[in-house]
């Protein structure tokens, strides 16, 4: 496998000027998805430190990111 | 809708850890639930096909009964076994596209990541954004160890986090440390520039 000619500078640039001294790794993010993909249901309630801390991770991190999306797709497909 | 999919938590937890024609019913119709769930998950996906959500479900309806007494109840139970069943579903996916790198073949990657960062996507256009990349690129060079390097440009690269620790050969948890640290010290060394973080985050967007 060779390094692409083209690496996308976006992506790197997001995840270091998000970057926080304290974050949730991707074990940690996965404990809360479940409740952070109820939460935002209802976008008035504010959230917790975890839940806060799960949706910076998930601005971080590509494939929790990914997962969640699909989450939210799964969770609305089960009241289609 | 099927209305008795999308039960109380309470029912849910009595019907699967009760015996016999009670906890058999319930089995089902978890394992329905959970089948039209990551159908919908997964309808983008044009290699996975019905009778491969079947078998996901499956093995996430086993992962689930194992482990009834995680739920701590700050989530839907629903909310809580679909995302089981995604993490089930593509921790086997991502492992089928696993190109086997080598540990040498990523480390020469990070050699080449500083230097590439001059040929991107997003060629610098003004003062701020060639400072800024410039700035990286030194950055990169001087404060990140091989090993930082070398995860980060798996990471641009698109390889999955189980396959980057793989090749690492180290844990998913030991890889996100090793990039947030990583993250840490170009954050540090950028602002210390002058630069501030809307400013990295800002430059380059479109
Ligand atoms: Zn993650």
């Amino acid at each position: 496998m060779k390094l692409h000619r083209h690496l996308h500078l976006r992506p790197l640039l997001e995840a270091v000027a998000l970057t926080r001294d304290s974050e949730f790794d991707c074990a940690a993010c996965s404990r809360h998805v479940a409740e952070l993909a109820d939460s935002l249901k209802s976008p008035s309630t504010p959230l917790s430190r975890e839940l806060d801390l799960t949706r910076h991770h998930l601005a971080i991190c590509q494939q929790c990111h990914d997962d969640f999306q699909m989450l939210q797709r799964a969770v609305a497909g089960i009241r289609e | 809708m099927l209305p008795s999919l999308v039960q109380d938590d309470l029912p849910w937890l009595q019907s699967l850890r009760a015996t016999g024609d009670a906890q058999a019913s319930a089995v089902r119709t978890l394992r329905a639930l959970l089948v039209r769930a990551l159908a919908s998950a997964l309808r983008h996906r044009a290699e996975v096909d019905a009778s491969q959500v079947e078998d996901f479900a499956q093995d996430a309806l086993l992962h689930i009964l194992r482990r009834l007494d995680d739920f701590e109840g700050r989530s839907k139970f629903t909310t809580w076994a679909i995302a089981i069943a995604i993490d089930t579903a593509m921790s086997q996916l991502r492992r089928r596209h696993w190109q086997n790198i080598s540990l040498d073949a990523l480390m020469a990657q990070g050699a080449e990541l500083a230097p590439l960062l001059h040929s991107t996507a997003e060629p610098p256009d003004t003062e701020d954004q060639r400072r800024l990349l410039s700035l990286l690129r030194d950055s990169i060079s001087r404060h990140l160890t091989d090993r930082q390097r070398a995860a980060i440009a798996g990471q641009l690269q698109g390889l999955s986090v189980e396959e980057l620790a793989s090749a690492l050969r180290t844990t998913p948890g030991g890889l996100y440390k090793l990039i947030h640290d990583a993250r840490r010290a170009l954050k540090k060394h950028l602002l210390a520039s002058g630069i501030t973080a809307s400013q990295i985050r800002t430059a380059f967007a479109p």
